[in-house]
């Protein structure tokens, strides 16, 4: 039996993806305008470890393999934002989610999802926040944007609740917020980690993550 | 006809096994390398130190493989600092194969200490870690995801790689505990269990792995 080529070309790329859900690319937004203002105050061990990092990155970055890129730098940055809230907002790794969405089967393997967590805390209830990365090129079956987007659409469907979701991928030391508010999905200029402002703003717009989620969830 | 030797799950009695290896009790590498005095951290890094028990006894309980890589032994490494630039590099899920003595073995490394080559690929390693979760998701001993089977395959194969005559340094984690190992020749000996989400055990943990930095430096 052939394979619905609806679904088939839906899986993962950006584009079919778009098309298959009726996903409307926005260049205005002010929902992402707001979480990337974001400002936050750092103390000074925490701006040392980032310049460690940023360091780090511009030293040893293009040798890393995605797992060295995760662990060594995308890890540190996670655990400076502090995103985490005792029962309310966990960070998870390499978690599967799936869903059928206008009777589309979607399923991938984020590599990092903030949600609520459910029952002992062990698994996501509520996913808000999906990231992806990649070492290579956009474009190919490993698209990192066409991932998240996949991720965004499932918890559009599993969340029920007309939120925005929000979103980043990454390639290599580039970063990308989305935000993806029913069909309208937007996108934010790249933000260079190996420069020192945007590194510092993208601490600052993962921090922000956890007031928009908490926000959402009293 | 004589079966041929195979390295298929893993598991640590099979690796000790087919690849010959003598368990031993008392070893003065393991002795020297684990016993290493604590000395003094930074603000910054005992901050860090004192909230991962906290983390662990929290939030262990659903965290997959790469969770517990990723919330709780990426910070004990980051505070340990084993690199050092153009002579020590860790390196993640690295794929090492080889034959040693006819024996295939192939296996994805979790973590692993080496000298890089110009091109930051691993050259010569020295130190293997492999993780596997407690809890739910815990594997236990003799499955394929035995962790310190896996551990002591790469080392054997590291050996062989090395050909140096120096011991190799290893770790198995299981959960919050930790162990640690040396392989000189057929010899392989492994410490006392230390718990991570203790502080005299965490702290002791840290400065193993520091000591590695020394330990490794002296033989290049």
């Amino acid at each position: 039996m052939m394979e619905n080529p609806r679904r088939q070309s839906a899986k993962y790329d950006v584009d079919n993806l778009a098309e298959a859900f009726g996903i409307e690319p926005v260049d205005e937004c002010q929902l992402l305008t707001d979480w990337l203002s974001a400002t936050a105050t750092l103390s000074v061990h925490e701006c040392e470890t980032i310049e460690t990092l940023r360091q780090k990155l511009v030293k040893a970055g293009s040798n890393w393999n995605e797992e060295e890129l995760k662990i060594q730098f995308i890890g540190v940055l996670l655990f400076i934002a502090n995103i985490d809230e005792d029962k309310k907002i966990k960070t998870f790794f390499e978690r599967s989610l799936s869903a059928t969405v206008q009777d589309i089967p979607l399923s991938v393997i984020a590599d990092c999802v903030i949600a609520s967590p459910k029952g002992l805390g062990g698994s996501p209830r509520s996913p808000y926040f999906f990231l992806q990365e990649y070492k290579k090129s956009k474009g190919d079956k490993q698209d990192p944007e066409g991932q998240m987007l996949t991720a965004m659409i499932i918890s559009q469907e599993l969340n029920q609740d007309k939120q925005p979701l929000y979103g980043c991928w990454i390639v290599g030391s580039n970063w990308h917020f989305t935000v993806l508010n029913g069909v309208e999905y937007c996108v934010s200029r790249q933000f260079d980690a190996t420069r020192e402002p945007d590194l510092l703003q993208i601490v600052f717009i993962l921090r922000k993550l956890k007031a928009l989620i908490l926000a959402r969830i009293k | 006809m004589e079966k041929t030797k195979r390295l298929n799950h893993y598991s640590i009695e099979d690796v000790i096994e087919i690849c010959n290896m003598t368990v031993v009790k008392d070893c003065i590498y393991l002795a020297q390398w684990v016993n290493t005095p604590i000395e003094n951290l930074s603000a910054a890094q005992l901050e860090i130190l004192h909230e991962l028990p906290d983390e662990y006894n929290e939030n262990a309980i659903g965290w997959n493989e790469e969770e517990l890589k990723m919330l709780f032994i990426s910070p004990i490494f980051r505070i340990a600092n084993v690199n050092e630039r153009g002579k020590l590099r860790t390196f993640f899920e690295r794929s090492l194969s080889g034959k040693v003595n006819d024996i295939q073995i192939s296996v994805v490394v979790d973590c692993m200490i080496a000298t890089p080559t110009k091109a930051a690929r691993p050259a010569s390693p020295y130190f293997f870690l492999q993780d596997g979760p407690s809890s739910r998701y815990k594997r236990t001993k003799g499955d394929t995801h035995d962790a310190e089977g896996q551990m002591l395959a790469a080392m054997i194969l590291a050996q062989d790689m090395n050909h140096d005559g120096y011991p190799l340094y290893g770790c198995w984690v299981q959960g919050k505990n930790w162990y640690f190992t040396v392989l000189n020749g057929v010899e392989y000996c492994v410490s006392r269990q230390f718990d991570a989400t203790r502080e005299p055990d965490l702290l002791q943990i840290i400065f193993i792995l520091r000591k590695l930095k020394a330990l490794i430096l002296a033989r290049l």
